[in-house]
């Protein structure tokens, strides 16, 4: 763009265009040019700046309390249970069910050998896969009684192990206190004995020492 | 990190899905009030305003074609109900008039004191042309370009730059108040 193309360029585009922050280093020059020597847009200018300083320091308002819900004019899409097909599904299977009931229909159970499968099935392997379960079974089971019986057969030796123990300390004990009882009762037999002797035998001293005088008294008096 | 984008918002909004669309509202409210409140110079007409817009935008939704970005096609339409509202309020007043100089009760001049500068800047834009106002609105506060700003009010970018040059000229002595 040369200078004469740059001074026909009007106000509000190069205003415009520095707004933008789009000028050229030549546009920038005649940008400046014009701020330094035409006070309008210099003022121009000046009013551009202070509105953008104003906007950059714009406090910005809380917005009120409004219906925001009101504003929404769609209709929601219906939930699971407003599904409008429900009634319709009811109602088939109600009626299903009274068909079913008036028919007299009864559920067979499923057999492996008349299912649309029995031409690929032989009775003959059917019986042989029924034996070896069966035969699989007998054996868990019988391994099964067998741990079983070990198990009671160990916990019943155990027990009489321990009440035949038991017993012998029992008795043990028992007599060692009877015999203690028995030896204390002969301790204290003798002991008595001991006191009786003793007091017979200071009865008979007694009487052996003053027998004389017994004697002597009673001769004297007859 | 789990954000939608505004084109997965649309679409689950157009298919009926309103936390989507509450979710949208919630991102873009804030800017709507206060563009609003900015064209409109009152709380309560930028209130009234905001609901419009975001009726209107609803209605349009099914018509967003994810060309240029959701904000932008979302001032386009806040600018046909802002020319609207305008027309409504007053009959007689063209989008390119200047407006009268009235006092409103609730203007912003008494319930912005704490925030002078906003107030300030506020009541300079209610005196431009709606026409002028929605060009500043968008320039200075919505950061569009000139082309944006074309496209959403239906103008070529010519127009919009002279239109943008007017409305310093008119602002400028009213921005200039307190610094004098």
């Amino acid at each position: 763009m040369n200078s004469f193309q740059l001074s026909q360029l009007p106000d509000q585009t190069l205003l415009g265009l520095w707004l933008d922050d789009q000028l050229s280093a030549s546009q920038r020059a005649e940008f400046e040019r014009r701020c330094a020597g035409q006070e309008a847009f210099a003022k121009q200018v000046e009013a551009a700046s202070m509105l953008t300083s104003h906007a950059s320091v714009f406090a910005e308002q809380d917005v009120p309390e409004w219906n925001a819900e009101g504003t929404f004019m769609g209709a929601e899409p219906p939930k699971w249970w407003q599904w409008q097909g429900l009634p319709a599904v009811s109602l088939a299977t109600s009626f299903l069910a009274l068909v079913v009931v008036l028919v007299g229909f009864t559920p067979m159970q499923p057999s492996l050998i008349e299912g649309p499968n029995a031409q690929y099935v032989k009775r003959a392997d059917v019986d042989k896969l029924v034996a070896e379960k069966l035969a699989v079974f007998k054996q868990a089971q019988t391994q099964a009684f067998e741990e079983y019986a070990m198990t009671i057969k160990q916990q019943q030796l155990e027990m009489q192990a321990k009440r035949t123990e038991f017993l012998l300390a029992e008795s043990r004990q028992e007599r060692r206190e009877d015999f203690a009882e028995w030896l204390k009762y002969v301790d204290q037999q003798r002991q008595e004995d001991q006191l009786f002797l003793a007091r017979q035998f200071n009865q008979m001293q007694n009487e052996l020492l003053h027998y004389p005088q017994s004697e002597q008294a009673y001769g004297n008096n007859e | 990190m789990f954000e939608k984008t505004d084109a997965q918002l649309v679409s689950r909004a157009l298919k009926g899905n309103k936390r989507a669309w509450l979710a949208l509202i919630k991102k873009y409210e804030k800017q709507v009030y206060n563009y609003g409140l900015r064209m409109t110079g009152n709380t309560e007409d930028a209130a009234d305003l905001m609901q419009e817009i975001f009726i209107s935008l609803f209605k349009s939704l099914s018509s967003y074609r994810h060309e240029g970005s959701f904000r932008g096609w979302l001032f386009r339409i806040a600018h046909f109900r802002c020319v609207e509202f305008y027309r409504r309020k007053r009959p007689e007043q063209n989008i390119d008039d200047e407006p009268p100089i009235h006092c409103e009760s609730n203007g912003p001049s008494e319930q912005l004191n704490d925030i002078q500068q906003s107030a300030q800047v506020i009541a300079a834009m209610q005196a431009l042309p709606i026409s002028q106002r929605f060009i500043v609105e968008q320039k200075f506060f919505g950061q569009f370009t000139f082309e944006e700003i074309a496209e959403q009010t239906g103008i070529s970018t010519n127009t919009v730059k002279s239109r943008l040059y007017a409305a310093l000229g008119k602002m400028r002595p009213l921005l200039e108040v307190d610094y004098e």
